[in-house]
């Protein structure tokens, strides 16, 4: 179960990284930086399906999905020194809890499978 | 069809691709069927070059929310429909609140 976790977390750096790649990119209009983009998304994906062999995959995505575009804004601010408005405070906020709810909301396979042979 | 719609469904399409590149990437079961894994990579590529086609007639802001409604709940409810993965009620509204966070944050 952890192993997966650890997955998870590769799958979103990669996504994070293929992301901010795909912001340069498009400023600049290199083709290396597209390419690093598709590159970085193709190895996301590789972790996510390492991940999913245990999350259940509506869970795992969530994650994904909130945890990338939380991460995108925080790495604005650290690194293109951009201030968080109010609004972006509270899209952060959402995306934590969001996520910790999600997890709150898995049903284990386990526990799923003596659901259903009950 | 309008200009807009044709785009707005260029987004919706790359929705739904995401959602099969995540149900094949569990299918591969950890990668071990690697055909399922490559599939899960070129669906999801295929997601991402749509987006790109989207994303140039309409606000990226929308596009991705329209990505995020489309890959957040429907890989849920594929998620359940054909792997049996429930989710409780409060994981519902956690999938809510993550798409809320979505909008937010790109719209910011």
């Amino acid at each position: 179960m952890r192993v997966a976790w650890l997955f998870l977390v590769l799958a979103i750096t990669t996504e994070v990284a293929g992301l901010t790649a795909m912001k340069a990119a498009s400023a600049s209009g290199s083709y290396a930086g597209h390419a690093i983009m598709y590159a970085s998304i193709a190895l996301s994906y590789v972790f996510l399906a390492k991940a999913v062999k245990t999350i259940s995959v509506g869970v795992a995505y969530a994650i994904w999905e909130g945890s990338g575009v939380a991460l995108i804004t925080i790495v604005s601010v650290f690194v293109f020194g951009h201030a968080l408005s109010g609004r972006e405070m509270l899209g952060l906020s959402m995306a934590v809890a969001g996520i910790l709810l999600v997890n709150a909301g898995e049903v284990e396979q386990e526990e799923a499978a003596g659901e259903a042979a009950r | 069809m309008s200009a807009d719609g044709f785009y707005f469904a260029f987004a919706v399409m790359a929705g739904i691709l995401d959602v099969a590149a995540n149900l094949a990437s569990t299918k591969s079961n950890g990668f071990a069927r690697r055909g399922w894994g490559a599939l899960s990579i070129l669906l999801v590529l295929a997601a991402f070059a749509l987006l790109a086609k989207a994303i140039k007639g309409m606000e990226l802001a929308m596009a991705y929310a329209v990505l995020g409604a489309t890959g957040i709940f429907g890989t849920a409810i594929c998620g359940r429909l054909f792997f049996g993965q429930k989710l409780r009620p409060v994981g519902w509204v956690g999938l809510s609140l993550v798409f809320g966070a979505v909008l937010v944050l790109h719209t910011a």
